[in-house]
């Protein structure tokens, strides 16, 4: 197809879809024709990307949009220059169509905390009300459902490209930490925050990976290059002798135990299991293996995410950027006089901020201050950190091949830790697994109108299958597979269920291989 | 000795909700055998969930006095944060409540037992090599140090020779200004108030 047809068609679902507010800005659809006419004059074939539609969420930086992070105190703000991963997508070619809506500097798992409205959920299975798409990357994963564009891009710091891609149907793809750039990425949480990429196919976003996956000097997180050729080493000896997925050799899929909770919806307990007895009839093995401290790596996500929020958003002070509040900055007496000024006394900046940052922003910011206070920084922080390192240790135990920033790096040399699976104490390999499936979400997406009743923290909860990976910063991705559930009344009315996959640290080609795998046997059945 | 602080530790690291019995095969963990489940052997798995979500939320009857943040640390809080304090005592209220039903479900780290572990502050590469690549030497520095000359003969000082110039390109010559919304000349403005009342 030439790259004008393309975005004729994408704009073409972009006006029957306006209605479901994925976009905050979107180019003209004449600088649209005009760029990719010049794509199609020229006669040599590009790369994958050529000529192709991509959409952006709006914590990215670009040159051409504003980037507003779906926050009013940035509502205006335009970037001078693209992010690195903006740049690199432009150098392939892709033509970027606007920018994503998402829940305020990522922080939601409903894209409902937007200055510009809440995104909704092309599938519709409650009767009145648009069910949710899923957050905080939901603007970008309804473009890609709705083929308004071929591939979007989101960020990740918790779930946030996996679980909109689990509601929406959508491929959503969370690389190992430190792959893919993010200068130019608003922050939100440093330590967690991944660049993640949405799409149709498994094939789609390989070659949108594949573009971006380069160090970047300019971000202080960007793996070098010899962590890099290390990473290849270590996945490339001992898990994936199969890079490619049509001859897939026998994996060994865990079954994490602990991501089967109580709550957890019949359908996606139903369609686990079918996704489980499809891999198996692939000639893979399964596995049951334990993570005990899922439950408090959710916690940990919880007080690490806001702690480190409330540092970044520091900076929103609205007077280097951002839009300020009318009138003085600060009231009550002059600066310095503060043992004189009374308790009610504002503090500089407080406006500003209190009327540019919504409910979610505000209270994540506030908790991220308690856990970093005098007194509590030790029982929450530090105990957050630790715990952090006790998820990844019990990931490591778990994966047939041993976690490439720590090889070498002994248990007992940092600590008493856990032993190594694929190191065991008799030097035994094959013993662990290869990738861990599970599902992506608990339950599926609540129509938008029971959310607004709910106690804010209970949306905490959502996130309890993706926040594990984000914490070691493991590759995951999440693939629709069909409700294999046509029991119940909620199996008929939603057509599929996120399942996701997790890998060790670098193991990113073989999560998208078994990825692949999956969407081949789903494609097979369909036809 | 060792096996009783092994035991301990896998005690205390069993999260609250977890049944003691689960299935004989779930408890052969960490994929330690090398034949593949059965497919009865998953419907039985999956049809054991292995805690409750709930169990990190607040019950109904939680008391909220037992643990809850006071007014005054609020307000503190909202300082450090440059957020303004609660407009009105029911905003307030509902400040509180809201942190205080965060703070309940984040609680749940200080279950876990983490004697001797080292915390793990950020994603980075951690091996030895790595390590040693990071290190900065004498001859990453010697460009800097050809610079100097050494000045004087009984009181030695050492100088930078004029001509160095840093490379400062992509760093400095942006406009720091540009996004600014009130600003006079070279100067970002920010505003205090008279107060009025005293």
């Amino acid at each position: 197809m030439s790259s004008l047809r393309h975005v004729q068609r994408c704009l073409a679902n972009a006006q029957a879809h306006h209605g479901l507010n994925a976009f905050i800005s979107l180019a003209d659809r004449s600088f649209l024709e005009a760029a990719a006419q010049k794509v199609d004059s020229i006669r040599e074939p590009g790369g994958p990307l050529n000529g192709k539609l991509i959409a952006v969420k709006d914590n990215i930086c670009t040159s051409d949009f504003p980037t507003t992070a779906a926050s009013y105190i940035l509502k205006n703000f335009n970037s001078s220059y693209d992010a690195t991963v903006v740049r690199r997508l432009r150098e392939s070619g892709a033509i970027i169509t606007g920018k994503t809506n998402l829940d305020e500097f990522g922080m939601g798992s409903h894209s409902t905390f937007s200055h510009f409205g809440s995104v909704k959920n092309p599938h519709n299975h409650h009767a009145q009300q648009p069910p949710s798409a899923g957050g905080s990357s939901g603007g970008s994963a309804v473009a890609v459902a709705t083929s308004q564009c071929w591939a979007s891009l989101g960020t990740d710091t918790g779930g946030s490209v996996r679980l909109p891609a689990a509601y929406t149907g959508t491929i959503g793809f969370k690389p190992s930490y430190g792959l893919l750039s993010r200068h130019g990425v608003l922050a939100y949480a440093n330590s967690l925050d991944t660049v993640g990429i949405l799409a149709r196919t498994v094939s789609t976003t390989r070659s949108v990976f594949a573009a971006l996956n380069a160090h970047d000097p300019k971000d202080p997180t960007s793996l070098p290059p010899s962590t890099r050729s290390r990473i290849a080493a270590t996945t490339t000896t001992t898990a994936s002798s199969s890079s490619s997925a049509q001859s897939p050799r026998s994996l060994r899929i865990g079954i994490p135990t602990h991501y089967n909770p109580t709550e957890l919806s019949p359908s996606i307990r139903t369609t686990w299991h079918a996704t489980l007895a499809r891999l198996h009839a692939l000639g893979h093995t399964l596995h049951a293996v334990s993570l005990p401290s899922t439950p408090a790596a959710l916690a940990a996500y919880y007080v690490l995410a806001p702690a480190e929020a409330s540092s970044n958003l520091a900076k929103y002070d609205g007077v280097r950027y951002g839009t300020r509040a009318a009138g003085p900055d600060a009231r009550g007496g002059a600066p310095g006089a503060e043992g004189q000024r009374g308790a009610e006394a504002e503090v500089l900046y407080a406006r500003t901020r209190g009327e540019g940052f919504g409910p979610e922003v505000k209270r994540r910011i506030v908790l991220g201050a308690y856990g970093l206070s005098k007194g509590a920084r030790g029982n929450y922080f530090l105990q957050a950190q630790r715990v952090r390192r006790r998820v990844q240790e019990e990931f490591d135990t778990v994966f047939r091949v041993g976690n490439p920033l720590r090889m070498g790096v002994g248990p007992g040399e940092l600590h008493g830790g856990l032993q190594t699976a694929g190191q065991g104490k008799d030097g035994r390999e094959g013993e662990g697994v290869d990738v861990l499936v599970c599902p992506t979400a608990p339950g599926l997406p609540p129509a938008l109108d029971t959310l607004r009743e709910r106690n804010p923290v209970d949306a905490y909860t959502n996130d309890v299958f993706t926040v594990p990976a984000s914490l070691v910063g493991l590759p995951a991705v999440s693939v629709p597979v069909p409700n294999a559930d046509n029991s119940s009344a909620e199996g008929e009315a939603f057509p599929f269920v996120g399942m996701q996959i997790i890998g060790q640290f670098g193991s990113d080609d073989l999560v998208l291989d078994v990825a692949q795998a999956l969407e081949e046997q789903i494609v097979n059945d369909r036809a | 000795m060792v096996a009783f602080h092994q035991l301990r530790r896998s005690l205390a690291h069993r999260p609250l909700g977890l049944p003691r019995s689960l299935p004989s095969y779930a408890l052969n963990l960490h994929a330690r055998h090398s034949s593949s489940l059965s497919d009865s052997d998953i419907k039985h798995l999956l049809s054991t969930p292995t805690w409750s979500v709930k169990s990190l939320l607040p019950t109904d009857g939680h008391d909220q006095a037992a643990d809850g943040v006071s007014s005054n640390q609020l307000r503190h809080l909202l300082r450090l944060s440059a957020l303004p304090p609660p407009s009105s005592p029911e905003e307030e209220t509902h400040m509180l409540r809201t942190l205080d039903t965060q703070l309940h479900f984040v609680r749940e780290i200080q279950k876990v037992d983490t004697e001797e572990i080292v915390p793990l502050r950020s994603l980075r590469d951690e091996t030895a090599e790595a390590r040693k690549e990071c290190e900065i030497g004498l001859d990453d520095l010697k460009e800097v140090f050809d610079q100097e000359v050494t000045m004087g003969k009984h009181h030695l000082r050492i100088r930078r020779r004029q001509n160095f110039r840093v490379d400062t390109d992509g760093a400095e010559d942006w406009d720091v200004l540009a996004h600014a919304e009130r600003k006079v000349g070279r100067f970002f403005i920010v505003e205090n108030a008279k107060d009025t009342e005293s």
